[in-house]
């Protein structure tokens, strides 16, 4: 008890608080006015935060206007697009040739669907053309001319050319293929892109308007391996 | 540790950003940081760098402080942190032995004498710097400040129970290692 008493009088006395030196508000008010004097040489920090965050919002909304009106460059529909009309299914106008079907888009949309006439694939019955309905991506009317191939449903899509694309080729555009059963080319003021599903017969819906299933473009080596496709 | 009229006055005098308050605020609180910083680390270079950082902190920061809260115990909790964090290595507890060593040198003390008090308290701060930093803050906010078990236990985050406990500890270890040289630090004819 008496060696406990004799430590904590020690450590009282040892510990005993003290008085802060003089000099410990200089050097504080040092370093703050050194805070000070590098804060007064930066921009004030609305400064700095409004544009920037301006800027944030407006790429944002450039960012949101073009994934809504798809003016990505790109001279042909995304999958994701692609994905969206073949939501809609059935025909608003049954036509069992080709001519018909173009001649009922162009009254009712104005668009031209520039394919071979009397292709020997249609006549012998290779193709053979079910309807055509009207379809709205993002505000752009474009037509879609259902026809089977072997007993298989493909899809030709054709829409106006987009905002902001440059080409004004009057020939066909080089043919890409993609993976996911798209076919896409370009030619006078529209874009086709057929969609055909075919495990067996994946170019099958070339027939369209080849003699026989287009195997991709030459010019453009490996269709497959484009990016994007 | 209650918030006092003045003292909130006072804060909110630093939270409108008021120098003056700012140095009202610090001549009232800067003995005890800086006491608790010396008696910490020991050093009086590294106690004036955690009581400068302390202050900053707290003048950075005080805009931030809840009318309702224990402002002694936030202050508390910037100084304790600090020391926590402190890693100087070279710590020593010099700034201790000088003003020990002169009240040691009282008329009628034989040389032998002063001779064993200053090792004596050599030996106490050696003991004392070897404790944990938990162990060791709870004895200089003890015997610093005198602050109670619940007052520690609020800026330690911690209860009551841990605070005795890390207390008693302290003190068993201090007696083990510094019980030879009690009989130095009595007065003849007291122990």
């Amino acid at each position: 008890m008496a060696a406990e008493k004799w430590l904590e009088k020690e450590l009282a006395r040892q510990l005993a608080p003290v008085s802060a030196p003089e000099t410990l508000w200089d050097s504080i008010s040092g370093r703050t006015r050194g805070r000070q004097a590098v804060a007064s040489h930066r921009l004030p920090e609305r400064l700095v935060y409004w544009p920037l965050a301006a800027a944030i919002v407006l790429a944002a909304v450039a960012g949101f206007w073009f994934s809504r009106n798809g003016s990505s460059g790109e001279d042909r529909f995304t999958e994701k697009e692609v994905a969206l009309l073949e939501r809609h299914q059935g025909v608003d106008f049954r036509a069992d040739n080709f001519n018909d079907a173009r001649n009922w888009v162009k009254r009712r949309a104005n668009i031209d669907i520039d394919v071979p006439q009397g292709h020997p694939a249609a006549e012998n019955g290779a193709v053979h053309v079910v309807g055509v309905r009207l379809a709205k991506l993002d505000g752009l009317p474009i037509a879609a001319v259902d026809y089977e191939v072997s007993g298989e449903t493909a899809t030709l899509y054709v829409s106006g050319k987009r905002a902001g694309l440059t080409s004004d080729d009057m020939g066909p555009s080089l043919h890409l293929h993609s993976r996911r059963g798209l076919t896409y080319w370009n030619m006078r003021n529209e874009t086709y892109t057929i969609a055909f599903h075919s495990a067996t017969n994946p170019h099958g819906a070339c027939m369209l308007c080849h003699a026989t299933p287009v195997q991709g473009d030459a010019a453009q080596g490996s269709p497959e391996s484009q990016p994007g496709l | 540790m209650v918030l006092e009229d003045t003292a909130r006055q006072l804060i909110e005098a630093c939270q409108r950003g008021d120098p003056e308050g700012f140095r009202a605020l610090f001549e009232k609180h800067k003995d005890m940081v800086y006491s608790v910083a010396l008696r910490y680390s020991g050093d009086a270079a590294a106690a004036q760098d955690i009581a400068q950082d302390t202050f900053l902190k707290l003048f950075s920061t005080i805009g931030s402080f809840r009318g309702d809260s224990n402002f002694e115990a936030w202050l508390y909790r910037m100084v304790v942190n600090r020391c926590f964090d402190q890693k100087r290595k070279t710590r020593r507890l010099a700034p201790l032995l000088d003003g020990i060593v002169d009240a040691l040198r009282t008329p009628g003390m034989s040389v032998l004498d002063e001779v064993l008090r200053a090792e004596l308290s050599t030996h106490v701060q050696s003991v004392v710097d070897s404790l944990s930093p938990e162990q060791k803050m709870v004895v200089v906010l003890r015997y610093t400040q005198s602050l109670s078990y619940d007052e520690m236990a609020v800026i330690m985050g911690c209860s009551a129970g841990t605070i005795a406990s890390r207390l008693n500890r302290a003190h068993k270890v201090l007696e083990r290692r510094l019980s030879r040289l009690a009989g130095v630090a009595a007065p003849k004819g007291t122990k």
